[in-house]
């Protein structure tokens, strides 16, 4: 092997004689295993939990088309206030189609004979007698037996959904409310919750003898209670 | 000593490191050798550009000198003339060393050095007559971009069979960092030259890739080359041990992973979705933590030997460097905060933080490296202590003011900047006699690096004769334990 | 031999996560941008420019004015930029789809040029400020661009391209005269191309409080 070094080493083939620095030299480096410093340990997890929460704050949702972070954010915090609800529509429609469009079809317009209609239907959007509180107690309990509604008697059997949600209830009866030409005021988490007090722990279905002796209520215009942040249906009457 | 041993952490032998040395010694000594005729070319440009931001009539309404080419000339002399071919060297003395294996083919090296600066030179020249492509750090015009990946995939294919062929057992922590930084350069250069230079994707998603190169060409490239020279040479020179293993591990993971997603802080406000600005924040504060583990790892490996930093040259530059390289993650997770950075960003405080990155961590640590490197391949001493405290001092002083001045001058600029109330003119005002001062700094780091550039090419011309007393910058004292390793 | 496969194994992922992230990525959701129909002019947003003003890109890349000159408006409220009146709104990616290299910049040493073509509409005035900084703004810590001119004498009519309008020492003799050569025409060009006033749905204007 030939070297190239303008040093005073032999020639080819032999190795060269150690230089005065290299003779001097230490030896090879290692490691000891010290633990590291508690403390560092400690202030590692702090930057990196600090880390965490500028991330989760500062991404604007982590989507390829928000450059400014403080528009749109996790914490909904920032310049656009408190994070925008979705729609309870669209919530609802997705409740209905999942649990109520089997019967009452994706167009409410029911099965002739088996499935009552909810378009136009006063149980739906409030009748003679018919309240916004007999909706939300069919809703939770269920009903059986003969039922007129638009002058045509049906005599099935409806499950009880008391396992939905109080703001679940309220999005799918906000929906029914408002689609397909009804146009009743939206039904608030807050009714749904205080209709499910009154009526206690009742599993049985409803006849409509039994919910006729309950005199009808209506939710006031305005939304009866102020829609709790979490309540999908806003409180303020929509526009339409 | 036979090959069973080698498990053993000093097996090697003083004939063996001969033999060794001498392998590597001409494609090393080649390339620091050209590196420091870059730094002197770099530096000089540089100081003509500090002068030019007070006087902007300076060598003016001439096309090679206007301050636009002259800043990038510096800037890219010193990155890929200088800092590469320095840490190239390094890399590849601390590879052959540590992997016990002799040099097969160094002519193969020798290639890839003369075919690098043939590359740096294309670059310059094209900077000058005005293919600047625009890019900060990749400014060189795509057909010198080619010339530089070829002569590193050269030294990447010799690391690869050198570390395939290394004789010693567990990997010591300098090759962690040496396979870290011969692994992402490579994949740092060609991806940001593919997608910015060769064949440009839309200018809208240019902007993270080119802060992504950024960030990776000095945490991900430069500061491993220099941790590697530093891992190696501070146990060595003062007869310890490393501290700890465990902190080594964290250091340089931590530096890998946060080091490669640091990149995009610096466009905080820029046209960039929001989370790969945040992440790059995240990245940089996080930064931190190999800030510190090198700080502490290296602390506890010297406590109670800083008295041999009064002596060796190459342990004095090289502790100066990586404590400096621990301010600059420091600063720059500070500095990466958006209270803070909407206040700095854009102003000469980025000019700080790349100085102190670049200057005072990595050609301070790469001045160690080499005052350690040289003699041992060449055979011969330093000719002059006096020079290489001089080359200290000057280079020290120099960085130390610049960045201070620039962060203090750069703070009021950027409050100028950012308030409503101060017009644009006052922002210059404010910041004028601090680039002043700035622009003086520089001059004293030309003197230091020509007083480097002496040192080296008295070392080469023998204006001292081989084998005398080592170059030490301090006298020993009598009594002494430490060991003369310098 | 195990220990270099984990140790190479683990830089390659480190190292892949944030190419993923800070490549691929943005190559992918960025790279593919179209500009949007403008209701208004029929034309699309941004603007197309002319080639000229293309041609400009590469003689400002050239003279590396990036290194004094932002192009970036940052938002609102972690910048005042739009509050100084630096442009009406976030750059944002789209901006810069009109660009060969997106010229973000690091440094103000110089003002931000994002919107210089609102602020200035006049081409005389930008050669006249190319020319001789410092008689247009005395203040100014611009290099002159004098190289991107040539000073000639007149000979037999005055040139209809020459500088009109310089004053100061860099003035032209009597008799003599400052013409552009193609490449200050195609900088100024581009300069009186940088417009962002234009709307983009992901960059709302913030509304005025």
């Amino acid at each position: 092997m030939t070297s190239h070094t303008p040093s005073n080493e032999p020639p080819n083939g032999e190795s060269p004689a150690p230089n005065a620095p290299v003779l001097r030299e230490g030896p090879e480096p290692s490691e000891k295993r010290a633990p590291v410093p508690f403390w560092l340990i400690i202030l590692s997890a702090v930057i990196i939990f600090w880390a965490g929460i500028h991330l989760a704050l500062n991404s604007g949702g982590f989507q390829a088309n928000v450059y400014n972070p403080s528009l749109v954010s996790w914490s909904g915090g920032g310049s656009g206030g408190p994070a925008v609800a979705p729609d309870p529509k669209v919530i609802g429609k997705r409740l209905f189609s999942q649990n109520c469009a089997v019967c009452h079809q994706g167009s409410g317009m029911g099965v002739a004979g088996q499935f009552p209609p909810l378009v136009a239907s006063e149980w739906v959007v409030g009748g003679a007698w018919v309240g916004d509180n007999h909706l939300v107690k069919i809703l939770l309990a269920g009903m059986q037996g003969p039922v007129q509604v638009k002058g045509n008697t049906y005599n099935n059997a409806m499950p009880p959904w008391s396992q939905l949600k109080d703001d679940q209830i309220a999005a799918i009866l906000t929906y029914i409310r408002s689609e397909w030409g009804n146009a009743a005021v939206p039904i608030t988490a807050d009714y749904v919750k205080t209709v499910r007090a009154a009526s206690g722990d009742r599993k049985d279905p409803w006849t409509q003898k039994e919910l006729k002796a309950i005199p009808a209520e209506t939710i006031p215009a305005g939304g009866a209670a102020p829609a709790a942040p979490a309540a999908p249906a806003p409180a303020a009457p929509p526009a339409a | 000593m036979s090959n069973d041993q080698s498990s053993q952490p000093d097996t090697l032998n003083s004939a063996e490191r001969a033999t060794i040395d001498s392998s590597v010694a001409a494609p090393v000594i080649l390339f620091f050798g050209t590196a420091i005729f870059w730094l002197l070319f770099g530096s000089v440009f540089e100081l003509i550009s500090a002068i030019k931001l007070v006087w902007p009539c300076f060598l003016d309404g001439c096309a090679l000198l206007t301050y636009g080419r002259t800043s990038v000339v510096s800037v890219n002399a010193l990155a890929f003339g200088w800092a590469t071919p320095a840490a190239i060297g390094i890399g590849l003395w601390l590879t052959a060393r540590l992997c016990r294996v002799e040099l097969a083919r160094y002519k193969s090296l020798l290639a890839a050095g003369i075919i690098w600066n043939i590359g740096t030179f294309v670059g310059v020249a094209g900077i000058f007559v005005g293919d600047n492509t625009s890019i900060s750090h990749l400014n060189f015009p795509g057909y010198a971009t080619h010339i530089l990946l070829l002569a590193f995939i050269l030294i990447a294919v010799w690391a690869i069979v050198t570390f395939n062929h290394r004789k010693s057992g567990p990997l010591y922590v300098s090759q962690w960092f040496l396979v870290a930084g011969f692994f992402s350069f490579p994949w740092l250069y060609a991806t940001a030259s593919q997608l910015l230079v060769w064949n440009p994707i839309q200018a809208s998603a240019q902007p993270a890739i080119a802060a992504w190169f950024a960030g990776g060409f000095f945490n991900l490239w430069l500061a491993p080359m220099g941790l590697a020279a530093a891992f190696y040479l501070i146990p060595k020179a003062v007869g310890r041990q490393i501290n700890s293993n465990h902190l080594s591990l964290v250091a340089f993971w931590s530096l890998l992973l946060f080091g490669a997603w640091s990149g995009t802080s610096r466009l905080i406000g820029g046209p960039l979705p929001a989370w790969m600005v945040s992440v790059g924040v995240a990245a940089s504060v996080m930064m931190i933590i190999p800030a510190l583990a090198v700080a502490l790892n290296l602390h506890f490996t010297l406590d109670g030997h800083y008295a041999a930093m009064s002596w060796s040259p190459a342990l004095r530059f090289t502790i100066t460097g990586v404590s400096m390289l621990v301010f600059t993650w420091v600063f720059t997770a500070i500095n990466s905060l958006p209270a803070v950075s909407s206040v700095t960003n854009f102003s000469d405080i980025t000019r700080a933080l790349n100085l102190l990155g670049y200057y005072g961590f990595f050609s301070m640590t790469a001045f160690g490296a080499i005052y350690y490197i040289v003699p041992r391949l060449t055979g011969k001493e330093w000719p002059s202590s006096c020079l290489i405290s001089w080359h200290f001092w000057l280079a020290t002083t120099g960085v130390l003011l610049a960045v201070s001045v620039l962060i203090l001058g750069g703070l009021i600029q950027g409050f100028a900047l950012h308030d409503i109330g101060v017009t644009f003119r006052s922002s210059m005002d404010f910041i004028f006699p601090f680039r002043f001062v700035a622009a003086l700094a520089a001059l004293l780091i030309v003197c230091a690096n020509l007083a480097f550039a002496l040192v080296f090419a008295g070392l080469h011309w023998s204006l001292r004769r081989p084998g005398t007393a080592p170059a030490l910058i301090a006298v020993r004292e009598e009594n002494s334990q430490e060991p003369v390793a310098v | 031999m195990n220990k270099l496969t984990l140790l190479f194994t683990g830089i390659f992922l480190t190292f892949g996560s944030a190419w993923v992230g800070l490549v691929a990525y943005p190559v992918a959701n960025l790279g593919q941008m179209q500009p949007l129909p403008n209701e208004e002019t029929g034309g699309v947003n941004p603007p197309t420019v002319s080639g000229l003003a293309i041609a400009g890109q590469k003689v400002y890349a050239a003279n590396g004015c990036m290194e004094c000159h932002t192009q970036q408006v940052r938002p609102d409220p972690f910048s005042t930029d739009i509050a100084k009146q630096l442009g009406k709104r976030q750059t944002v990616p789209r901006d810069e789809i009109r660009e060969h290299t997106p010229f973000l910049g690091e440094y103000r040493i110089g003002q931000d040029l994002s919107n210089y073509g609102a602020r200035q509409t006049d081409a005389a005035a930008i050669h006249r400020h190319l020319y001789s900084p410092t008689s247009v703004t005395p203040w100014s810590n611009m290099p002159s661009y004098s190289y991107l001119y040539e000073y000639r004498k007149i000979v037999s009519q005055p040139s209809a391209h020459a500088i009109q309008g310089l004053t100061g020492s860099r003035a032209p003799k009597p008799g003599y005269e400052v013409v552009p050569t193609q490449q200050a025409e195609a900088l100024v060009a581009y300069l009186l191309s940088l417009n962002q006033n234009y709307p983009l749905p992901e960059s709302p204007e913030p509304t005025a409080k």
